[in-house]
This record gives C-alpha cells, sequence and structure tokens, in this order.
C-alpha cells in the first residue's frame, strides 16, 4: 500500500494537467504517416477513424470473435539484455470506484457502474477480409482524456514483421450486448513497447489507443471516468480483472470480472521472453478477455490480459508493468 | 485472451533436433543473436553448463552420456562478453569472458558459424538442492557463438551447409526412411506456473522410446527437468482397439503406468510411474488431473520422439541448445 502510495504520488507530478483537451479526431477520409519509432522506444502509428462510429452496428458487434495474432518474428530476443529498472510511478484515477467482490469469471451485474464502464469492449477489423474481432481495454488516465489501454495483440500483430491492427479501431466503454451506453470512440493512434513490436515478446504485450471523440462530442474520460494506472510496482498485487471474453463458454455479451485474484507468479515461458517477467493470476479468460484491464485497488491499472493455455486451465497471464508500459504511456498521453 | 504464440519445442539430449530447429526458423531482420556458454565437469561427475542469451541465464546439470538433465532459468543481463545472473536460493554467476584464440567451425556450416573460445573468469557459485551438486570456481573454459550467422546455413550461403541442413531434417522427421505402425502414449498435466509431460512412442516391434519433462517456475526461477530413454518395444502394451496401455520404462524412470478408457468415455491415468532428474528424484509422472492421448499410425520411424506439447514447454531456448552441437 505504501508503495502504491508513492507510486500515485509520483504519478501525479510527472503527468500533464487533466484538464487538458485533446484535438479531434484526424479529418475523415485522411491517414498519417506513422508516428514512431520514438525515442521512448515504444511504436506508434496514427490511424483513421474514418467511418469506424458507423460502420459497427449492433448486428457487427454480435458477430466479432475473438482476436487471436500471432507474432511474425522469429524469436530470439535481442543480443543485449537488461533487468526492467523502472521506478514506481503512475497517473491517479479520475473516476475511483471499487468493484464488487466475485469468485469466478462472473458478468458484472451493472457494466455502467463507474467501476466498470472504463472498462469496454475493443472491436477491428481485420486486413484482408479476415473478418472483424474483437479485444478489451480500459479508459485510463492521461492529460489527453483519451487514453485506451489493452494488450499489443490488440493493436499491433507481434514481432518484426507485424502490422497494426487499425482496420476501424473502436472502443466501446460498458458494452452490453450489442448496446453502447456512452457511444462509440475510434482510435486515432495506437502504440505497443519496444518488446512487443520489435519482437513478439510476450512480456511485452501491451498496447495503448488514443481515441477520438463519440458521437456525442465527448472525450472518453469525460464520458466515463479513467483508471489510474502504476508501473514499477512489486508483482505480489491482488487484481480485479475485468474483460469481454467471447469464446466459449462465454458470448461476450457483457463484460466479467474476476475480483481480487492474487498474483500467482510467473509463466515458465517468461523466463525466454525479454522484457520484465509476466505476471500469472487465476481467472479462467477465454478469447475475447485479451487487454482487460487488471486493476489494484479497484481502480489503478498494472496489467492486462494477455494469453492462456486455452483448455488447459484456468490460469490468465498478464504482462508486468515496467519502463516499457511506462514509456508507452508517456508517449501515448502527449497524443493530441 | 489468446493462446501463447507457437513455441518450438526442445529436448535437451537430442541435439539433431535442436540444430533442425535452428536451421528451420526464418530469418528476421534482428541483429545476430549471441549465445554465451562454458562447462565445468565437476569431481561428482555432474557437468553443470552455463549459458546466457538474450534475457536468459540457463544452468544445466546432468552427468555426461545420461540422458537426463535439470536446467535452472533466470532473467539476468547477457552482454556480448559477460554473463550475470542470479539463481535464487541455488547460486550465482558473474563471469567475464576473455577471447583464447582459435575460431570454431561449425561441421555442417563450414566456416558460416562463428564461435570464438577462451574463457569465462569471475564468480561461479552452484548448489544444488540438497547439496546433490556444488560448484565454487573462477574460471572456466566455454564460448562465444554467433547464432544468427547459423540461419544462413539454411538460406543458401553455403550450398554445403544447405544440403546438409536438408539431409539433417529429412532424418528427424524420418523422410525416405523406413515406415513402421508406431503407438504411442502422452499424457500432460498443465498447471498454472508450469507442467508435467510424458510420452511413450512404440516404433513397430524393434523399440521403444520415453521422453519426461517437468517444468515449473518459483519465484524469479525457472526449473525444467528432461528425461530421455530407449527400451525394447515390450515396454509398451496396448490393445488392439487402444482402450488400454501400459508403460514400463527403464531408467531413469521407475515404476509403470496404465491409460484406460472407461466405458463411460473417461480416461484413467494411474500407476507408479516416476522418473529421476538432477536435485528432484522420484517426480512422479501420473494422476487424475494429467490428460492423455492414445494413438497408433504408420508411416515414417522419427528418429527423435516427437516434438513436446507447445503449450507447455514455451519458447525454446534454442540459443541455449546451440553450444552443445
Amino acid at each position: 500500500m505504501g508503495v502504491l502510495a508513492c507510486a500515485l504520488t509520483a504519478a501525479a507530478a510527472a503527468v500533464a494537467p487533466l484538464s487538458a483537451i485533446a484535438a479531434p479526431p484526424h479529418a475523415h477520409g485522411s491517414v498519417s504517416s506513422p508516428i514512431g519509432p520514438a525515442a521512448s522506444g515504444t511504436f506508434s502509428t496514427a490511424v483513421d477513424p474514418g467511418d469506424a462510429t458507423a460502420f459497427w452496428t449492433p448486428a457487427r458487434l454480435r458477430n466479432a470473435r475473438a482476436l487471436t495474432v500471432t507474432p511474425t518474428s522469429a524469436s530470439g530476443g535481442a543480443p543485449l539484455a537488461t533487468p526492467d529498472t523502472a521506478a514506481p510511478g503512475g497517473a491517479a484515477p479520475l473516476d475511483p470506484a471499487g468493484p464488487t467482490a466475485s469468485s469466478a469469471f462472473d458478468p458484472v451485474a451493472d457494466p455502467e457502474a463507474p467501476g466498470n464502464r472504463i472498462g469496454g469492449a475493443i472491436f477491428v477489423v481485420l486486413a484482408g477480409g479476415e473478418g472483424v474481432a474483437r479485444c478489451s481495454g480500459t479508459s485510463v488516465s492521461a492529460a489527453n482524456r483519451s487514453l485506451v489501454i489493452t494488450a499489443g495483440h490488440c493493436v499491433y500483430d507481434g514481432g518484426s514483421h507485424g502490422h497494426w491492427l487499425a482496420g476501424k479501431w473502436v472502443f466501446i466503454p460498458g458494452y452490453r450486448n450489442g448496446e453502447r451506453p456512452y457511444g462509440v470512440f475510434p482510435a486515432k493512434w495506437l502504440g505497443t513497447t519496444r518488446p512487443w513490436r520489435q519482437e513478439g515478446s510476450e512480456n511485452g504485450d501491451v498496447g495503448a489507443a488514443v481515441v477520438g471523440r463519440n458521437e456525442r462530442g465527448e472525450l472518453l474520460a469525460d464520458a466515463v471516468g479513467a483508471a489510474g494506472i502504476a508501473w514499477g510496482l512489486p508483482p505480489q498485487q491482488s487484481f480485479d480483472v475485468h474483460g469481454y471474453p467471447v469464446a466459449p463458454p462465454y458470448n461476450g455479451s457483457s463484460q466479467r470480472l474476476c475480483a481480487a485474484t492474487p498474483y500467482l507468479g510467473h509463466d515458465f515461458g517468461s523466463f525466454l521472453w525479454t522484457g520484465p517477467l509476466n505476471l500469472a493470476v487465476e481467472c479462467p479468460v477465454t478469447g475475447g478477455a485479451s487487454g482487460g484491464g487488471w486493476l489494484i485497488n479497484g481502480d489503478t491499472i498494472n496489467s492486462v490480459t494477455d494469453y492462456g493455455y486455452g483448455e488447459a486451465g484456468s490460469t490468465d497471464y498478464g504482462a508486468y508493468f515496467g519502463g516499457a508500459v511506462r514509456d508507452l504511456y508517456k508517449q501515448a498521453a502527449k497524443v493530441k | 485472451m489468446r493462446a501463447p504464440r507457437p513455441k518450438v519445442s526442445w529436448l535437451a539430449a537430442v541435439a539433431p533436433l535442436a540444430a533442425a530447429l535452428i536451421l528451420a526458423a526464418p530469418a528476421t531482420a534482428q541483429p545476430p543473436p549471441r549465445a554465451l556458454s562454458f562447462s565445468l565437469l565437476n569431481s561428482d561427475g555432474y557437468q553443470v553448463t552455463v549459458t546466457g542469451f538474450g534475457p536468459t541465464v540457463a544452468l544445466a546439470v546432468h552427468r555426461p552420456k545420461r540422458p537426463v538433465a535439470t536446467m535452472y532459468l533466470v532473467h539476468g543481463r547477457v552482454t556480448k562478453s559477460s554473463i550475470q545472473g542470479s539463481f535464487p536460493g541455488l547460486g550465482r554467476v558473474d563471469v567475464h569472458f576473455k577471447p583464447g584464440g582459435r575460431k570454431g567451425k561449425h561441421p555442417r556450416c563450414e566456416s558460416v558459424i562463428r564461435g570464438l573460445h577462451g574463457t569465462f573468469k569471475g564468480k561461479i557459485h552452484f548448489r544444488g538442492e540438497n547439496d546433490y551438486t556444488t560448484v565454487d570456481a573462477h574460471r572456466a573454459k566455454g564460448k562465444v557463438v554467433d547464432y544468427g550467422l547459423l540461419r544462413h546455413c539454411s538460406g543458401g550461403i553455403s550450398s554445403h551447409g544447405r544440403k546438409s541442413t536438408n539431409a539433417l531434417i529429412k532424418a528427424i522427421l524420418g523422410l525416405g526412411g523406413p515406415k513402421a505402425k508406431t503407438t504411442r502414449v502422452l499424457a500432460e498435466w498443465k498447471q498454472p506456473l508450469g507442467g508435467v509431460f510424458f510420452e511413450a512412442t512404440q516404433v513397430g516391434r524393434d523399440h521403444t522410446q520415453f521422453v519426461a519433462v517437468e517444468q515449473h517456475t518459483f519465484g524469479r526461477l525457472a526449473v525444467l527437468h528432461v528425461a530421455h530413454a530407449h527400451g525394447s518395444a515390450k515396454r509398451l502394451a496396448s490393445d488392439p482397439a487402444l482402450s488400454f496401455a501400459s508403460v514400463t520404462p527403464p531408467a531413469p524412470f521407475s515404476g509403470s503406468a496404465d491409460l484406460r478408457h472407461d466405458p463411460d468415455g473417461s480416461k484413467r491415468w494411474s500407476g507408479t510411474l516416476t522418473a529421476t532428474f538432477p536435485g528432484a528424484p522420484d517426480v512422479p509422472l501420473t494422476g487424475p488431473d494429467f490428460k492423455t492421448i492414445l494413438a497408433r499410425s504408420w508411416g515414417p520411424v522419427p528418429t527423435v520422439p516427437a516434438p513436446l506439447p507447445k503449450r507447455l514447454l514455451g519458447e525454446v531456448p534454442r540459443q541455449l541448445l546451440l553450444p552443445s552441437l
């Protein structure tokens, strides 16, 4: 608790004033050149929001399947490696509220409740006619009031030969069974960490999106609030895992939650990938829950759902939030 | 949530498989990775091999010519000429590489592979669980291998190497070789932070090969146990309908295990089967939580055990195996 308090204090000094207003989305029909790579070690691309909002009808939303990707570079890692040494840091939440406790991946009683509506479903059109897919994400506090944190593979399919998943990418907070209670927020910028972008390292599978205004002209954080974010903390946390699983036995109709599930340890494979060792918790997630926020203290994101082992169990694996995530956050927070 | 990306499997005692995995890997735009490795032969007969690659420092313990090994893995610091890794509760490696002269050549890739031999100097301390082996040393002979160049062997830079690679892969896959009836028993128990895998493969009436892998993580330490054995065909018995199988592998295994298909469709994997690894005696390989497969096929005879389940082992430390080629 003391560490977290310290982290949030440090963050308060580092983050720009919350009253800053982001610029409106890019003009319809234009696509900007990629922004990255940035000096901070993250990678990003600009996205044309286009007609994403109109495209996502309730029928399309219900039909979107779980996003599955495979990093397209051979592994091997960089020849040099250094431990993650990120000092504790982060940003305070805009709309703190704790979820009610549950012992399984149960539906939340009300996706529009303050602690839940910061979570939402992500929908994206895959390139090459591969259909539509979905992930989960969280509205996170940032100066632009428009930041979504999700899994890296929900914005970029990983590795040095990967591609940005920028097709009509939208975030729908508080989503429930085709309903869009706070509207649709189309991405105008996507970014991910260096380990995920360059190597497809599962330890760096974290992504970010800066979204435009919804149909009502609202910024994301103004519409639903935003979770805080913390990095550099000890892994021994208790997490509220949110997500919108769509693969069986779930159907993606509503947000689900594993409440207060404790850190178990690190996945074996994590020892062979670049980046800080990832985190394991007990939560029976399936496809579609990718990118769902792992909140500590009910209001501060400290990991996201990245992968699991299918039928083999109920363990959810997420990236440790260290220096790479800090860099990604700081870059995303600057996007107007 | 998604499944992790496809993983390549490894088997410490089977260098040809590792070679094929390395050579078959697609080239990337990444800079050539580098593996640093050294070995020490202890007076108690254990050989300790330390390898550094990328973020990983691995310390493997085995007895020469015995197909059983334990590997400890941590995230450490590996540079072009140094390895630093702390193995919680077991020891520490902090060494720098001093080139010692000759450059090695890979027999199949001629001059394409660059291995620089020399000496690692610094601190090498390891004490195995229950003191099954102890190492305290300040120097060890080893090498630095630029394994990224190895990939070019399969890319046509060296026609000699390419031919050799193709032959190697064909041999491993059994292509062009004899065909036989193969019966396999697989049992796997996936746990949150590891798992156990066992496979028995009976090849015709000739022989049966056995593989067991146990892996787990404990805090910032990961441990991998691997055992491999060959026995007669009689060591795997099964009925024609594949409703039953029984295995009795030789050392380092002990005991036996039965796989039974019950009338209700359920399967039971039970028995006394265990494997003994360095530092981990009598690890159980049966139980109600194992998922099993019993299958029979007719086809090429594999020259090495089938790839281990990708979701169990995680990414293969291909680089870790290179020094053993």
